[in-house]
């Protein structure tokens, strides 16, 4: 049962000193995790791209090969990936523990989905666009980056709000192993303290996070829609 | 300028995915050649071969003196340069504008800014979009979209345009106006069109020249007027044409009358001349690219059969006695 209980909670004494220094850390961590996962992501996407079946270099065994491994990482849910690669991420940043190790494991299962997200939207581009740009001599660069990305970019754009929703809560979860943030306070000075009214103002701070995500998403999606001039 | 000998095509190694079969094609330089036949004979793919988009098994192909199966990857894309193309749905980018996808292979290719600039605005006024150039192609009529790909088709200054369905999903009054402005091109810049379609009507307004391709096979290829006058069994096929009922006691003729002696009062003559009670079975005076051309069905008693055809075969109109036979029709 839900127990607000508000004589007693602390939310508002560690408002300043936990819960804002929380925000902060969950942001920095969803936005580099999201940043590097972009970059990795589209590159996988592109090789993806050019070297499916019907791609414009197709290239089986790299397809093949790579699809594996973005699936098979898909696979892990993010607190065994965070647990299981604690070595690399140590590699990496020096450290296991922390906001900045978390990232390492964020980036590493946001990419495959980013990459995904990319690569269906742009399979979707008409196919005849392609060929089109083929006939007037586009080379495989030009037209991943002339024609593909531009053309699917409204698609792609969606595709990454949700994926940034999605990992908003991925970083909860890793606040649970040791990574701050908004997950660890409303784990350990809410629910561990029995201080619902402190758990769910987390809560409301998370749904505000998730809408000002959404409608920045919605408005790049409605600005990048406008340029095709169909968005009503 | 395109020779295609002996042309195969398949997708997998099975005889029945055999694609394309012993074509053989020649397209002059300035001419407008039409390819028709039902969807799904490999029209297209042909299309495709000729700018190497698509490979081929076995055969020779070669455009603009080049022979395309020999080649690079390197070569193809410069090669591809003197080819323009245009597509049934228009292949624009939807998220760029008239001008922008107007300049789009001149960027590719690296041109000067205002060089880019000028060719663009050229173009655009040639296919009458001058006052479109910011509008997004959601924003225009199926008919501009085609004209905004005529002119980032034409933008590379190429030799042969080829138009693949392009005039489909167009309306016949847009159809028609694409149409003039293709001919209209292909006067003023002397551009070689190959036209893919399966509208006999695109073939008769612009085509000089045609081929029907049935199954993977060229059944016929010649002058759109040769073509119709002879009525060879692929054409009436792909038109829907009933061969003649000969009537009971009578001869039928056939009389193919060109171009040069449409205008003439040939029956008119031939009533004076002759005493033969004829009767009009069936005339279909085709409107083609400028011409007029076609054939006449008369009925005649059998017994002045010799004397009618005497008559036309001496002012040197083809005039033959008509025999149906089904088998003689039949498309295989």
């Amino acid at each position: 049962m839900i127990h607000l209980d508000f004589a007693t909670t602390r939310l508002f004494e560690y408002m300043p000193k936990i819960i804002l220094p929380a925000v902060g850390a969950t942001m920095r961590m969803l936005f580099f995790s999201m940043i590097l996962g972009v970059i990795i992501g589209t590159l996988v996407a592109i090789v993806l791209v050019l070297t499916s079946p019907h791609g414009l270099k197709p290239n089986p065994k790299v397809y093949k090969v790579l699809g594996f491994v973005v699936n098979m990482i898909r696979a892990f849910p993010v607190i065994i990936l965070i647990v299981a690669i604690s070595p690399l991420t140590r590699a990496i940043v020096g450290t296991s523990i922390g906001e900045k190790a978390a990232i390492v494991p964020l980036t590493l299962s946001a990419f495959p989905v980013i990459a995904r997200y990319i690569e269906a939207s742009i399979l979707e581009v008409d196919p005849n666009l392609i060929l089109a740009a083929r006939s007037f001599g586009a080379s495989d660069r030009q037209i991943i980056f002339r024609v593909l990305f531009p053309e699917a970019m409204p698609s792609i754009v969606s595709g990454l709000t949700t994926t940034t929703i999605l990992f908003l809560g991925a970083t909860t979860l890793a606040g649970a192993v040791g990574a701050g943030g908004l997950g660890a306070v409303a784990l350990t000075y809410g629910y561990q303290r029995f201080d619902d009214v402190m758990m769910y103002a987390i809560v409301l701070i998370l749904f505000v996070m998730v809408l000002v995500i959404q409608g920045g998403g919605e408005f790049i999606y409605r600005k990048q829609k406008k340029k095709g001039g169909v968005f009503k | 300028m395109i020779l295609v000998q002996n042309l195969y095509k398949s997708y997998g190694t099975a005889e029945q995915n055999m694609v394309l079969k012993d074509i053989s094609l020649d397209v002059q330089k300035g001419d407008i050649f039409g390819i028709i036949g039902q969807s799904g004979v490999g029209k297209s793919t042909l299309l495709r071969c000729i700018n190497g988009l698509e490979g081929f098994d076995r055969g020779r192909l070669i455009v603009n003196g080049r022979n395309v199966s020999d080649l690079s990857d390197d070569e193809l894309m410069h090669f591809r340069k003197d080819i323009g193309m245009i597509f049934q749905n228009f292949a624009l980018l939807n998220r760029k504008t008239v001008f922008e996808n107007v300049v789009l292979p001149m960027q590719c290719w690296g041109y000067s800014k205002s060089r880019v600039n000028s060719i663009a605005k050229e173009l655009l006024s040639l296919v009458g979009l001058e006052d479109k150039l910011h509008a997004y192609p959601s924003e225009l009529s199926g008919g501009q979209k085609q004209r905004v790909a005529i002119a980032r088709a034409l933008t590379l200054e190429p030799k042969i345009l080829l138009c693949d369905e392009a005039t489909s999903s167009l309306d016949p009054g847009m159809t028609q106006s694409i149409l003039d402005l293709l001919r209209s091109i292909n006067e003023k810049l002397g551009l070689t069109i190959v036209f893919v379609t399966h509208e006999m009507d695109v073939i008769k307004i612009i085509c000089d020249k045609m081929a029907i391709i049935a199954e993977g096979r060229i059944k016929v290829a010649g002058s759109v007027e040769s073509v119709f006058l002879q009525e060879p069994a692929a054409l009436l096929e792909l038109v829907g044409q009933k061969p003649i009922e000969i009537p009971h006691g009578k001869a039928v003729v056939r009389l193919s009358v060109k171009n040069e002696n449409i205008a003439d009062p040939f029956l008119y003559e031939m009533a004076g001349a002759i005493d033969v009670p004829f009767t009009i079975l069936s005339a279909a005076i085709e409107r083609a690219n400028r011409k007029r051309f076609g054939n006449i069905f008369l009925a005649v008693p059998e017994n002045d059969l010799q004397k009618v055809l005497t008559f036309f075969n001496d002012r040197m109109i083809t005039c033959v006695h008509y025999n149906y036979s089904p088998a003689e029709r039949s498309i295989r």
